[in-house]
């Protein structure tokens, strides 16, 4: 009787977790997005005679099964706990934790990378900026604080360094890793936190000599919790950061102009916190080619920024010393198209990058 | 479409199970026939006409070897079906690889042939002679209604990687089956295991090969992890798919026999070929060594016989000098126990045996895994120290920490330990009931366990796309 009931109860736990996952997979409405994994999910493959010969409409099909799944984000978290509880795995897909901190290994250092980009700086600097006051600041990731001392793998930081040296001529290098922590940055995503950004930003308008004065103190706001790229990528439960952000009466005055769109637009996006991903709160997220105009400036310097997303949140508090900062973001706009839009002329000049993206500059244009 | 694939557990299974055990029953055969095809027709679209046209012509050509049946005709009709079938083989899985061999010998430039091997074609090809052969030797009745046997030939569960059913073995039961609720629940049981053998340590394992590959130090301890891994990698995604096929044949009624038999546990060679692949291994002695004269003839027959068996057996297993290799190395072994250390292997301690086997094999499988003879050379150089790399580095003792534990689960989960000691907890009538009641739950938590793995889109690689 015990070995039936048994046998009754294990039928039944499978046919009702397979049948109930075909029906409610079947009932459920599909989705656009995952905002924690922040990507535009496969939609239904269209149907053609062609890719039912070739097998190509399965394979559609599977990948669209495969994001739709009812209860992903469940799912994942499950796989999640499985490899680091059972399987006892340090990472996972690169992502590891500390606390309640999520990293993710970048490793090794691509030194073909960093030439790349030392040239690539180079021939800017040749076409545009001959006669300016050129500078580079390099933006450490999170592994440069924590990963040596808890045996993961990463980059050899001060290799990179040497090497951009090496490799750049008629660049003042600024140093800030000493004026940033592991602190500093969101817990949950890969960037540093606008809050924890004031002290870089006195080093770089000091070294690009632009002191200022007499500073115009910031306002600490905060928007509520945010949940940073990373913590969907490693579908674990952590607590979600605070986003706090710095404003003055120059930061809310101050005017963005998207040469992509033609319009313009404030320094803080709320819509953008509340969209995909909430570090778009700053500078509105992905932009090309943009110029921060600010009417409230002492001076009449300018300056020119090379960069990538770790600047947005860094290039509001530069305002201080700046009647307008452009930003060129490189992955998306190339330098040979540059002059049909700025005229480099005696502004200051930055390359600002991270250490991520220096590893992988094939992405710069 | 794989077993261990979203669209296989959530979609094609239940709807085949609603149909199936709803289908009045003279109309099961039919239902697994249809779906058994669509399952075959998702992956390999294409190839599905050869798959049926080979079910055709075994079907016919049992037909006629019946008909004819102690005349010459009967004859040339198996060997006409061997011709066929083995020709078909040989077009699909072997041409490019003779074409190759041709223009590296000679220079010329003959172009390979633009066809990617049909999946499960070793496989379906060796059950269809199994068959012809079958009622030609008169082990086995003619099969005389066409579903019937392309229901034999196309059954997914053992479709695309085995094991490979002999007809005989299902002949009643294609006929005519019983469905039970033990068969069900143990077809479950076996089906959910062998997923999880397969998603959550195989492919588990298999990140390990991945991280080799891309490996930015080369170090002996990542040349003797990654072969370490691959050893227990194919056996977990083979056994795992084995399990799935056996499990999957049990639902619908089905009695296949065992595939695998813990080999890593063997003590010689010989004995781990009773235990891998049993049925592959079963074809190979039924239908060559056998009608070859086996061990009947002189030792020089024998010794020829056993090389042909493993030159056919690596040959199976992938066209390319590597599998070839795999096969004559482990002739080689087998060789040697039969006439060197007949009687004497006995005398070695049980310990040194066990040592001795898994030396050989994960040797073997180093070979095997290999994507050339240069790369398996280059890859014993580097576990063996030749290469001039250091033992250890910061990114293979990383990657040790990062899988010590599922390297540990997968050794412990290759013997018949666990099961020993469930099976003697059992004898305790306490936990016996308790462990009964779990039992459920175990399944649940492991279904749950693999659909996170296939939706996360973790690493779910198919091994047997060179069988």
């Amino acid at each position: 009787m015990q070995t039936r009931i048994k046998h009754i109860l294990v039928v039944l736990c499978f046919t009702v977790l397979i049948g109930g996952g075909l029906f409610i997979n079947l009932i459920k409405a599909d989705n656009e997005h995952s905002f924690s994994e922040r990507r535009n999910l496969r939609q239904m493959p269209v149907f053609s005679d062609y890719g039912l010969m070739d097998g190509d409409y399965f394979t559609d099909l599977e990948a669209y099964v495969l994001d739709q799944f009812a209860f992903r984000d469940a799912f994942r978290r499950i796989n999640a706990y499985t490899r680091r509880r059972l399987f006892r795995q340090t990472d996972i897909n690169d992502l590891y934790l500390i606390g309640d901190g999520i990293y993710k290994m970048d490793f090794p250092l691509n030194e073909r990378s960093i030439d790349n980009a030392a040239w690539l700086f180079n021939k800017i600097h040749a076409d545009y900026l001959h006669g300016m006051d050129v500078y580079y600041s390099v933006a450490p990731d999170k592994n440069y604080f924590v990963a040596d001392d808890h045996g993961y793998l990463h980059k050899d930081y001060a290799r990179l360094l040497t090497l951009l040296e090496a490799g750049l001529d008629d660049f003042d290098y600024i140093d800030i890793f000493d004026a940033l922590s592991i602190d500093d940055y969101y817990r949950t995503d890969l960037h540093w936190a606008q809050e924890g950004l004031t002290g870089v930003a006195s080093i770089l308008l000091e070294a690009m000599h632009r002191e200022v004065i007499e500073a115009t103190p910031y306002e600490y706001r905060s928007l509520g919790d945010f949940y940073g790229g990373y913590h969907g990528q490693a579908a674990t439960a952590v607590h979600p950061d605070s986003m706090v952000y710095l404003t003055n009466h120059i930061i809310e005055n101050a005017t963005v102009y998207d040469y992509q769109t033609g319009e313009y637009g404030p320094i803080y996006d709320y819509e953008g916190f509340n969209g995909m991903d909430g570090y778009d709160f700053f500078l509105s997220g992905v932009r090309p080619l943009i110029t921060i105009e600010n009417d409230a400036a002492k001076s009449d310097a300018e300056l020119i920024i090379f960069r990538d997303s770790f600047s947005s949140s860094l290039a509001p508090l530069l305002l201080e010393g700046y009647s307008k900062i452009t930003l060129i973001d490189l992955r998306y706009v190339t330098h040979e198209s540059l002059d049909t839009y700025i005229t480099f002329d005696d502004q200051d000049v930055l390359f600002l990058y991270s250490t991520t993206i220096l590893n992988n500059s094939w992405m710069l244009n | 479409m794989l077993f261990s694939s979203v669209d296989f557990l959530y979609y094609f299974l239940p709807v085949l199970l609603i149909v199936y055990f709803t289908a009045p029953h003279r109309f099961k055969n039919l239902t697994l026939l249809l779906f058994s095809l669509a399952f075959y027709y998702y992956g390999e679209p294409v190839y599905s006409v050869l798959l049926v046209f080979s079910s055709v012509s075994g079907y016919l050509h049992g037909r006629m070897i019946d008909h004819h049946r102690g005349t010459k005709k009967a004859k040339a009709a198996l060997v006409s079906s061997v011709v066929i079938s083995v020709g078909l083989l040989m077009f699909f899985k072997y041409s490019n690889f003779l074409i190759g061999n041709v223009n590296n010998l000679f220079g010329s430039e003959f172009s390979l042939l633009p066809f990617i091997l049909p999946i499960g074609i070793s496989f379906y090809t060796f059950q269809i002679l199994s068959y012809t052969i079958d009622v030609y030797r008169g082990t086995v009745s003619v099969q005389r209604k066409l579903l019937d046997f392309m229901t034999y030939v196309a059954l997914f569960p053992q479709l695309i990687a085995g094991p490979i059913v002999r007809y005989k073995t299902i002949e009643a039961e294609l006929k005519g089956r019983e469905h039970s609720l033990e068969d069900v629940y143990r077809g479950i049981s076996r089906f959910v295991f062998g997923l999880a053998k397969k998603v959550l340590i195989a492919n588990t394992l298999a990140e390990v090969g991945a991280h080799f590959a891309g490996m930015n130090e080369a170090t002996v301890l990542f040349y003797w992890m990654a072969a370490i891994a691959f050893m227990l990698q194919i056996y977990y995604d083979f056994s795992g798919y084995s399990d799935m096929a056996i499990g999957l044949g049990r639902i619908f009624g089905f009695h296949f026999l065992e595939n695998f038999n813990y080999p890593y546990i063997a003590k010689s060679i010989t004995e781990f070929w009773r235990r891998w692949h049993i049925s592959l291994g079963q074809w190979f002695r039924n239908y060559v060594y056998i009608p070859l004269g086996g061990n009947r003839v002189n030792l020089l027959l024998w010794a020829r016989n056993i090389l042909i068996v493993w030159f056919l057996t690596g040959f199976w297993h992938g066209a390319a000098w590597n599998f070839i290799v795999w096969g004559m190395f482990f002739a080689v072994f087998l060789l040697v126990e039969k006439f060197l250390l007949r009687g004497m292997m006995e005398r070695i301690p049980k310990i040194v045996r066990h040592a001795y086997v898994l030396f050989v094999v994960l040797i073997g499988f180093v070979v095997f895994n290999a994507g050339s003879m240069t790369e398996a050379i280059g890859n014993l150089q580097g576990m063996f120290g030749f290469s001039n790399i250091p033992l250890v580095g910061e990114e293979s003792l990383y990657y040790l920490r990062n899988y010590l534990f599922v390297f540990l689960i997968a050794c412990v989960g290759a013997t018949p330990l666990l099961k020993d000691l469930a099976g003697g907890f059992r004898r305790n009538r306490f936990v016996s009931v308790s462990t009964d009641m779990l039992e459920p739950a175990l399944y649940v938590l492991l279904l749950l366990m693999v659909t996170g793995n296939l939706i996360d889109g973790s690493f779910n690689p198919f091994l047997y796309f060179r069988f």
